[in-house]
């Protein structure tokens, strides 16, 4: 979570940021409780039922980046890219916004 | 000229008289000449010009009428035939405001079917137009499986309604220890 603080709110402007619980056990309230203590304005949410399964979410600080369309355009997982990687992504995603 | 040639001569006379008279009393031709019976009169007439009206005197008027006779009764034949269906026209357009909305509905509904029955552009159109989906998978490139997001305020969003929206998102998996 170290590596998202540093990212810019304004370059998720035009994308649908969030927050999103990497363990089963994590409530959404434990995620809005860290979101107010850590400080880092994007909305947290759970993933229902198979979700983290589905997505093959295995590790926290995976990233996943959909088009318009629901197509993955970049994903990474635990110490996987960077800030400006991040950025370039969120870039990319705003341009295609229909 | 002799007596004998004069009385020869007024006899012929007055019987030339009375033969007139007799002709004028029957009808017959005024002008003198050899009397001729009217049948036989009618006979060579049919000969020069009309045999069926002169031969067949006895049918009705109707089949010997001219031929501007005729088109006229057809004509007029004609008329009171296609009067029928205007009485049947002004029938329906007595009818019940009710009747007159259900047959009103029918024709509506007689285009729908054909077109139901034929192929509709519009059942091509997006087909064609649609954008080739990648298959659903994890990695870059492929179509995202279905999920759902639950978020702090009860509500909930799922992919679908992102991509309905036409909205890139991006997900970032935090844990909280």
């Amino acid at each position: 979570m170290r590596s998202i603080k540093g990212l810019d709110p304004k370059f998720t402007e035009n994308v649908n940021f969030y927050i999103v619980g990497s363990s089963p056990g994590q409530t959404v309230d434990d995620l809005e409780n860290d979101r107010m203590k850590e400080g880092y304005p994007w909305p947290v949410a759970e993933i229902a039922g198979n979700g983290l399964r589905d997505l093959e979410v295995i590790a926290q600080s995976t990233k996943i980046a959909l088009d318009g369309n629901g197509v993955i355009t970049y994903r990474d997982s635990f110490g996987q890219g960077s800030v400006d990687t991040w950025k370039q992504v969120l870039a990319d995603l705003g341009s295609t916004r229909s | 000229m002799d007596r004998f040639t004069r009385r020869w001569t007024a006899t012929f006379g007055v019987l030339t008289i009375v033969g007139i008279l007799l002709a004028a009393a029957c009808g017959g031709a005024s002008a003198p000449g050899p009397t001729v019976p009217r049948q036989a009169a009618a006979v060579s007439e049919s000969a020069t010009s009309a045999p069926a009206a002169a031969v067949k005197p006895e049918k009705p008027a109707t089949e010997n009428k001219p031929a501007a006779a005729v088109m006229e009764n057809r004509a007029s034949a004609m008329t009171e035939k296609s009067a029928t269906p205007a009485k049947e026209i002004a029938v329906e357009v007595d009818r019940p405001p009710t009747a007159m909305a259900e047959n009103a509905a029918e024709p509506a509904r007689q285009p729908t079917t054909v077109t139901e029955n034929q192929t509709p552009p519009t059942a091509v159109k997006p087909a064609a137009l649609a954008p080739e989906l990648p298959p659903v998978g994890t990695q870059t490139g492929d179509l995202v499986p279905e999920f759902t997001l639950n978020l702090i305020d009860g509500a909930s969003i799922t992919s679908t309604d992102l991509m309905d929206q036409g909205q890139p998102s991006f997900l970032f998996f935090h844990a909280t220890y």
